[in-house]
Order: C-alpha cells, then structure tokens, then sequence
C-alpha cells in the first residue's frame, strides 16, 4: 500500500487513486496524416522504464483531479508529484531544467 | 366510451386531473421515503448513545456547485444565496447555521441543506450566479447522509477507514472523500463532543453502509 501525495489533498491511502499510464505522451497533432507504424507508437509503445518513471494518477475517490508523478518502478519511491501543465521536477540524478544558469556561473568561477 | 365517474363516488384526488397541483405536491410529500427509511427501526435498535449511536439525516437538500474561488464575484454570490462562501482550503467544509458547504475538489463543492422541497435554496443559488461563469445542480436525493456519533463512533470507522480520525489530523469541520466498505463517500466530522461523523453515501449503497456500520458497531454497544 502506497501513502500518495495528492497535490491537492495531500497523502492518500493508494486505494483512492487510479493509475493513468505514462505521463507525457503527446497526442499528435495530425493523427490522419501518421503512417500505420506512427500511430502504433503513439498508441501502444511505452517506455516501461526501471528506475524513475513519470506517470499519470487520479485521485479517484476524492477531489476526482488528474495529476503526475515520479515514481520509481522498482521502489516504489515517490520522488515528486506535481499537477497536469505543471513544469516537470527533476529525477534523481537528472539535471534540473531550471539548472542552466548556476551552471554558467560555475563555469565563470572556474575560469577566475 | 366509459362514463366519466361522479364526483361523490371517485376516491378523493383520483384521477390527478381533479387534484390541485398543492393537493398533488402534499400528497407527494407524504409518499416520498428516504433510502435508510425501511430499516430505521434497526439503525434505531442497533444504537446506543453512550457508545455508538447511527440515524439517517434524511430528504437534505445537496447542490453540486463548480465554480473559481479565488473570484471574488462566485464567491460573495454563493455567501449571498447560502450564507457563507465556498471554502478555498482543502478538505474543509463552511457552516453557517443548517447550511453547509463541503470542499470536494479545487473548484468543486456540495451545498448541503435542510429539507427544501420547493427548491428555493437553488433558486436562489442560480439567481446569484446567473452573471458569474460557474454551476449550481440539484444533486438532492443522489447521496444519503448517515451520521454516526459516541464515543465509540471513531473506533467503529477506524474498522474499515484507512484514515487517520484522531482528532489532531481529522478535526471538526474537515471531509474527505474515500473509501470504507467497498463504498465511495465523504467523511465529515461535524462534533467533538460526543465524536460525530457525518457520512454522504450514495443512495444505492446506503443501505449497504448501514448494514456495515450496524454490524461494526455491535460490538461497541452489545447490540446485534
């Protein structure tokens, strides 16, 4: 039994929550114009990853929103969740996207 | 053709053309029964009120509402229909007088009321929010309330609650929507003393519930 952290609820017994598939997946913007092979991708083929993994979750039972999360498949460590269309937090290990500037800035330090 | 009946031999009202449409809604009024109503008897049986005590709070009028709460206009026009304004924070629930407000999702809630037969309280609700992008439905009759309270009342949920319903983490004026016998419903803690919970079960699964808190609470109250 996982303890889940609804971003609007906060932590949920797993029983309230349905599970939604990979996060992320983009439906194309012109599905008529795919290929049969295309269309296979976009429908069926899914990461299936080890290790960290973002996902789709529904609070089911209680406030019945959609959210992500990253969890790790071989753990179930819940790393983050963080609502639909809201910027994706890093997973372990992984840079995170708003990393680019104190990069530079090391960069800067270094060559002084 | 049949002859029409005369009026002194027909049962009074019948056919309902010759009832007023009052005489009809009184006549209504009498006919309806609450979904807990046929074993009310048991509920009463099966309570004892210093350990644990169930009864249905029957015919509550219950408004679904959607709407944006960090607008002020939804807002002051749902405080100007029910009396208080919709709560912002999660998994509470905004009381003045009968009338109550539950949290059920970011932009969703439940106006609970007395009994309102006539509908004047959703009048009123869709009157106030005929200029503001939101909706009020009648959801009355969709869920039973069924309210538990002793000081046993927390044990019996505990038994199949997986919600942590010490007063620290549960306490008065919160609801949450989850799961306890198999059963979708919304918990709300209405009173300290003595412990009070009120249950919205939907009605096709409130006589199930009831079974289950009957039999939950037998062995708090030595009742079977």
């Amino acid at each position: 039994m996982l303890l889940i952290p609804c971003p609007y609820c906060g932590e949920r017994p797993e029983i309230e929550f349905s599970y939604g598939g990979e996060a992320h997946i983009a439906r194309p913007q012109n599905p008529a114009s795919l290929s049969d092979t295309q269309w296979a991708e976009f429908l069926f083929m899914r990461g299936n990853q080890k290790g960290a993994f973002r996902e789709r979750w529904i609070h089911t039972h209680g406030c019945r929103r959609w959210f992500n999360m990253l969890r790790d498949t071989t753990s179930h460590e819940i790393y983050a969740v963080y609502k639909i269309g809201a910027p994706k937090p890093p997973a372990p290990g992984e840079k995170p996207a708003a990393a680019k500037k104190p990069a530079t800035r090391a960069r800067k330090g270094a060559s002084k | 053709m049949a002859k029409p009946a005369s009026p002194g031999k027909v049962a009074p009202g019948f056919p309902p053309g010759r009832a007023s449409t009052k005489e009809l809604d009184t006549r209504a009024m009498d006919l309806r029964f609450s979904p807990l109503e046929a074993v009310s008897h048991r509920l009463v049986a099966a309570s004892a009120a210093d350990h644990a005590s169930v009864a249905e709070l029957p015919f509550t009028t219950q408004i679904g509402l959607r709407g944006d709460a960090s607008k002020a206009a939804f807002a002051n026009a749902v405080k100007s229909a029910v009396g208080v304004a919709p709560p912002k924070e999660a998994c509470t629930v905004a009381v003045k007088g009968d009338n109550r407000i539950l949290w059920l999702g970011p932009d969703e809630w439940l106006v609970v009321a007395p009994d309102d037969p006539d509908g004047a309280l959703l009048a009123r609700l869709e009157k106030a929010l005929a200029k503001v992008s939101a909706a009020a439905v009648d959801l009355t009759g969709n869920r039973s309330v069924i309210e538990l309270s002793g000081p046993s009342a927390r044990a019996v949920l505990e038994k199949g609650c997986r919600h942590d319903l010490h007063p620290k983490t549960f306490p008065v004026g919160r609801v949450v929507g989850t799961l306890m016998a198999h059963t979708q419903f919304f918990l709300e803690k209405t009173s300290d003393n003595p412990e009070t919970f009120r249950l919205y079960v939907r009605s096709s699964f409130a006589r199930h519930m009831a079974e289950w808190l009957m039999d939950a609470m037998a062995e708090f109250t030595g009742r079977v």
